[in-house]
């Protein structure tokens, strides 16, 4: 009995001590904050792109009209409630035109890592915004920026590569690594990467859902949607290449269970973040999905640590200046 | 990360708390996630219980995410809606936008959740997004408005003939799945009739499956 005691004592103190080093142990910053600066580039590009379709979405007579898309959200048991938008007001075509542009500034200034404690949450609340107004234009992208932007909010990333340390007046004072470690910074990173594991593991598993993806064909289902597609693939219907779309169907499969796994290890983790490169190239290739593709690959940021960052950024500098500001 | 040293440094939050916080998140947007398709009874009971949390920050999206690419149904193949107003023009929504934009994905999105609702049996819903559609098309009072839902057939490689005829803009592999008129009312309203083939008239075929019952393999 004793000897059962001791092992429920081990195990309690092992799983404590891991999980307090996995979320706990204060990170250099300087991961989040390069996480910060690309994902705020890929907001600003997304949100520019509603400068062609703003009146269509979110114009007096708009697709999205409260008058036809909160009945529907209620009918399908998603309250409009649950949809909070500052699109859900009214709007002219001057007042649109004025939220949009604000819209563009708060998250250039969260880019650009200018009062980023306050901006990082309002991009937040402008991305859910936009997206929330009509659910039923949003795809992976957005269901996958969201959650990004959220767990980045939390994080110190204003510390460097931004003009909140640029314009620091105690930037002179820091020490070396000019920003200290900080526990959100690691919170932020583990959620990123465990949420970012969850999507590779729930798209293998919902793959599987299917009997395409078992008889290796999906890749040629997906390929053949022409309008979607980046390239037009349709020669690989001749019977010599169906072997190609079997390896390449069961290969998704695989390199996603795989990546959930292979990721974590020190010494597959390069490897598998270079695949991840290559497989979402090819994914943008057949479903022209090229927002959420980028948005995958960046996302791998997440798993490179900032001493990787630093060098690389030592290796790129010609001045013999290391400072990350 | 591994460097001892930097503890030492750390301010943070307490630690159990936010280790409640990190495992009730996870939850949540775990559950949500798994959830997404084809949810057991206890998953819709969980899905609906914390909508308030995953509903509202969007980790839970009301539509399928998609993550999955393709099951190759019906609704998930490329549609083009086609808008032809009463003068006779017609106009093609998502050829407005350049192929891979963001703006011309979204158009494409909605025009599949569009397709999703017109091929279940859910009327009620696709003639509501059939009206959403149609709203920016019949601005004043009395302007009508055709609406046409075209499904790309997609190209099946153990047929010989469509391995013979494929075509980026071949009119062969477009079909017909939703055609309704819609206008504005003296009220201002925006009104849907669902134009109907004699032959469907009878009671409404269910077209939607699910991916458990593909039939394209």
């Amino acid at each position: 009995m004793r000897s059962v005691y001791r092992y429920i004592a081990d195990l309690n103190h092992a799983v404590g001590s891991n999980w307090n080093r996995f979320w706990f142990q204060p990170d250099d910053v300087v991961g989040v904050c390069l996480l910060r600066l690309v994902l705020g580039l890929i907001t600003v590009w997304w949100l520019l792109s509603f400068g062609f379709d703003l009146a269509l979405w979110f114009g007096p007579n708009s697709i999205a009209n409260s008058e036809n898309i909160q009945p529907l959200l209620t009918h399908i048991g998603s309250p409009p409630e649950y949809h909070f938008s500052i699109w859900n007001f009214e709007h002219s075509n001057t007042s649109m035109w004025a939220v949009h542009v604000a819209s563009v500034i708060v998250v250039i200034a969260y880019a650009a890592g200018l009062l980023t404690p306050l901006t990082s949450w309002l991009t937040l609340l402008v991305t859910l915004s936009y997206i929330q107004h009509n659910p039923f234009m949003n795809g992976r992208f957005e269901a996958t920026l969201v959650w990004a932007l959220a767990y980045l909010a939390i994080a110190p990333s204003g510390r460097c590569l931004s003009l909140d340390h640029i314009i620091s007046p105690r930037k002179q004072d820091r020490p070396h690594p000019f920003a200290p470690p900080a526990v959100r910074a690691t919170i932020c990173q583990r959620l990123l990467q465990v949420h970012l594991v969850a999507i590779y593991l729930y798209s293998a598993c919902s793959k599987l859902l299917g009997e395409t993806w078992w008889s290796g064909q999906a890749v040629w289902w997906q390929l053949t949607q022409v309008n979607s597609a980046l390239v037009d693939l349709r020669w690989l219907a001749e019977p010599k290449y169906h072997a190609l779309v079997n390896a390449w169907t069961l290969g998704i499969v695989l390199f996603e269970f795989a990546f959930a796994v292979l990721v974590w290890p020190k010494i597959t983790r390069p490897l598998f973040l270079f695949l991840s490169l290559v497989h979402w190239s090819f994914i943008l290739l057949i479903t022209g999905d090229v927002g959420f593709c980028v948005l995958m690959i960046v996302l791998n940021l997440a798993f490179v640590g900032p001493s990787e960052i630093r060098n690389w950024y030592r290796g790129h500098q010609t001045d013999g200046s290391t400072e990350l500001g | 990360m591994e460097t001892p040293s930097l503890a030492a440094r750390s301010t943070g939050p307490s630690r159990p708390l936010t280790s409640v916080l990190i495992l009730i998140h996870l939850f949540c947007v775990l559950t949500v996630l798994f959830s997404n398709q084809l949810a057991s009874d206890l998953q819709h009971r969980l899905r609906s219980t914390l909508a308030v949390y995953t509903r509202t920050l969007y980790f839970d999206p009301v539509t399928t995410t998609g993550y999955h690419l393709t099951h190759a149904v019906d609704f998930e193949d490329d549609h083009l809606l086609v808008v032809e107003t009463s003068g006779g023009a017609q106009v093609y929504p998502d050829e407005i936008f350049a192929k891979g934009s963001f703006a011309w994905r979204r158009t494409m999105t909605f025009t599949k959740r569009l397709a999703e609702f017109v091929t279940s049996d859910d009327e009620d819903a696709a003639a509501e997004l059939i009206a959403s559609v149609s709203t920016p098309y019949v601005p004043q009072i009395g302007d009508r408005i055709t609406l046409r839902l075209l499904r790309r057939r997609p190209m099946d490689w153990n047929d010989p003939m469509d391995r013979v005829q494929y075509d980026r803009s071949g009119d062969d592999f477009l079909e017909t799945v939703y055609v309704a008129d819609a206008w504005r009312d003296s009220l201002g309203q925006v009104n849907v009739y669902r134009q109907v083939a004699p032959r469907e008239a009878s009671p409404p075929t269910r077209l939607l499956s699910l991916p458990a019952e593909d039939s394209r393999t």
